[in-house]
């Protein structure tokens, strides 16, 4: 049998698990074993093992347990309301006014989270409300929620970079740094969509909220002041090289347990269920991590991703045709997987393709995350929409509809990033170390 | 019988959450050693072996939950019977993958039992005892399966369906 007939076999067998609604992670370690089995000559049993073990057992994900633990502590304070108080006061006379609020809480929250879910949730539990009472459009208070939501996949500290990561063997903290600059640029993109769309349908915005003295702006906002503090701390350290991801993460969790304890939000029990949480989140990312590791060695017993990238360079494409290509293919495959798993499934099977397509392996990290953010705003898997459809009991279409703007301004800032590398690139090559 | 089976999953979940505090004061302890002129041995090892046990012993209490990812699209359009009867399927084969699973750790713990295999840093930490960690924490997780194919044999709701619902709705 040749290799693209295993090749065609396994996937389909992948898609037969998967809809099967067999567990992600099984799945990536059932197509593993399967593949080692009956395709190669290896000793299928302790190869997954050792795989297994030694994916886990690296210091380099240490991150990942200790930034969705932040998270937890963060998500559990009173972060929500003091983010829509503190930023209120500030976006009142930009056109489009409070939607902001939507973006610039998202942008902020993304940066103690990892998660995307967790944003637009931790974001919209105030926001929905408070924007629906003063007459906000409900379309655009979902579509603005469900875009910038996003966000918490690239602005560092991103989990899906730590997994994209560790699978692909790049430095974590260089990941994180390229982040940044692609990350704001989204935010502008969001927000200058918002004021357009406000300056052009001015009959549908309520009218603006009296101006408030400067002096009571700054009180409104103090609260979101040490919050700001431990970001720019975390990412900082990072970025100067003064500490590991692994350190920033550590030393993040102790500064959002004192946060949390100042603001009188962290009782035993809320932090028993952020370890509870955060142990239990971690544990999902890091079983596919274990299963996409067994899935990346069998593949590299079968050929496959080899053969894929023999074939890729034999054709000749240009990357810009590659690109298009994965783009259309990403899109397509985040409709029915979650993120993480699109993640791992790259690196695992297309990432000596993508390598042989001379593509840098650390923008095309920041590509696909950007991908990915768009899977999580597209029905009829889309885990922003979930959240949202929990949150304000609407139709999952009606709020992916709402949603399909900010779908096509990532669209807007994938072809961007293409363009112009250096916007991915360029802050990290400044780094220290 | 289930109370039994509780106390197991409190237990796993407990040791698994026990790791990653360690995983935090380990990587504490480290940088603040640094400062202060202390070496905190293997800090970095350690971390990892905590990640690696903690992850696996958190398995069958983040199933219970519900936690752990997969495809609804299918299954959420199937009713009554059918979609029991590819439940059924499912947990067949992911409790047949955890066994298998389960074992090939476990002679991988105990092979490196009888090595006597250690890490390379200073400490040289006995490779079996984490192994075993995960092995345990497979086992764990593959009962938590079967649990759950019973209660869909039977009929009942398995613990997971609970999370997964409410994970839509929050």
């Amino acid at each position: 049998m040749d290799v693209l007939q295993i090749g065609l076999i396994l996937m389909g067998l992948l898609f037969l698990f998967l809809g099967a609604g067999l567990w992600v992670a099984l799945s990536l370690f059932a197509i593993g074993v399967f593949a080692l089995d009956f395709f190669t000559s290896a000793q299928t049993g302790p190869i997954i093992a050792t795989t297994a073990w030694s994916s886990l057992a690296t210091w380099s994900l240490a991150p990942l347990p200790l930034f969705i633990w932040m998270g937890e502590i963060l998500f559990r304070s009173r972060l929500s309301e003091d983010m829509f108080t503190g930023l209120a006061p500030w976006l009142n006379k930009l056109p489009g006014r409070l939607l902001h609020v939507n973006i610039l809480g998202c942008g902020i929250f993304a940066a103690v989270s990892g998660s995307s879910a967790a944003t637009a949730a931790t974001i919209g539990r105030m926001s929905i409300p408070e924007l629906r009472k003063q007459g906000y459009p409900d379309k655009l208070i979902l579509g603005t929620l469900a875009g910038s939501g996003t966000l918490g996949l690239l602005i560092p500290p991103s989990i899906i970079l730590i997994v994209y990561g560790v699978s692909a063997e790049l430095s974590i903290a260089r990941l994180f740094i390229a982040g940044v600059l692609p990350g704001a640029m989204l935010i502008i993109l969001f927000m200058s969509f918002v004021g357009i769309w406000a300056t052009v349908n001015k009959d549908k915005m309520p009218a603006a909220e009296p101006s408030i003295p400067f002096a009571d702006k700054i009180r409104a906002s103090g609260r979101l002041i040490p919050v700001i503090t431990l970001i720019a701390a975390v990412i900082g350290s990072i970025y100067g090289g003064i500490a590991t991801p692994t350190e920033a993460a550590a030393f993040g969790v102790v500064g959002a347990l004192i946060l949390s304890g100042i603001s009188g939000s962290l009782t035993r029990e809320s932090l028993m269920d952020g370890i509870m949480g955060a142990t239990r989140t971690s544990c999902m990312i890091c079983f596919i991590l274990a299963g996409a590791a067994v899935l990346t060695v069998a593949m590299g017993f079968t050929g496959i991703p080899r053969e894929l990238a023999a074939w890729i360079a034999q054709m000749d494409l240009s990357p810009y045709a590659l690109l298009a290509a994965l783009t259309v293919f990403f899109i397509v495959l985040g409709c029915f997987l979650d993120g993480i798993s699109v993640v791992v499934l790259t690196t695992s099977v297309i990432l000596p393709m993508v390598q042989a397509a001379g593509i840098d392996l650390l923008w095309f990290g920041i590509y696909v995350v950007l991908v990915v953010e768009m899977s999580q705003i597209t029905p009829p898997v889309g885990f922003n929409l979930f959240v949202l459809q929990g949150l304000t009991g609407k139709n999952l279409f009606a709020i992916a509809l709402a949603a399909l703007p900010f779908f096509f301004l990532l669209l807007f800032a994938v072809v961007l990033i293409t363009v112009f590398p250096e916007i991915a690139t360029w802050l990290p090559q400044q780094m220290n170390g | 019988m289930r109370q039994a089976l509780n106390y197991l999953f409190k237990f796993s979940a407990g040791l698994a959450a026990f790791f990653l505090i360690a995983i935090a004061l380990l990587i504490l302890a480290q940088s603040i050693g640094r400062v202060l002129g202390i070496a905190v041995h293997d800090a970095n090892e350690m971390a990892g072996f905590a990640l690696a046990a903690g992850t696996f012993l958190a398995l069958g209490p983040a199933f219970r939950a519900g936690t752990h990812i997969r495809v609804q699209i299918v299954l959420s359009h199937l009713k009554g019977g059918f979609r029991r009867v590819m439940e059924t399927i499912t947990l067949c084969a992911a409790s047949f993958l955890g066994g298998y699973f389960a074992w090939w750790v476990s002679v991988l713990a105990e092979e490196s039992y009888s090595y006597g295999d250690t890490s390379p840093g200073v400490l040289a930490f006995p490779l079996w005892i984490p192994q075993a960690a995960m092995a345990f924490g497979l086992i764990v997780f593959t009962i938590a399966m079967i649990e759950a194919l019973v209660d869909t044999v039977c009929g009942r709701a398995p613990a997971f369906a609970r999370g997964e619902a409410v994970e839509l709705n929050e």
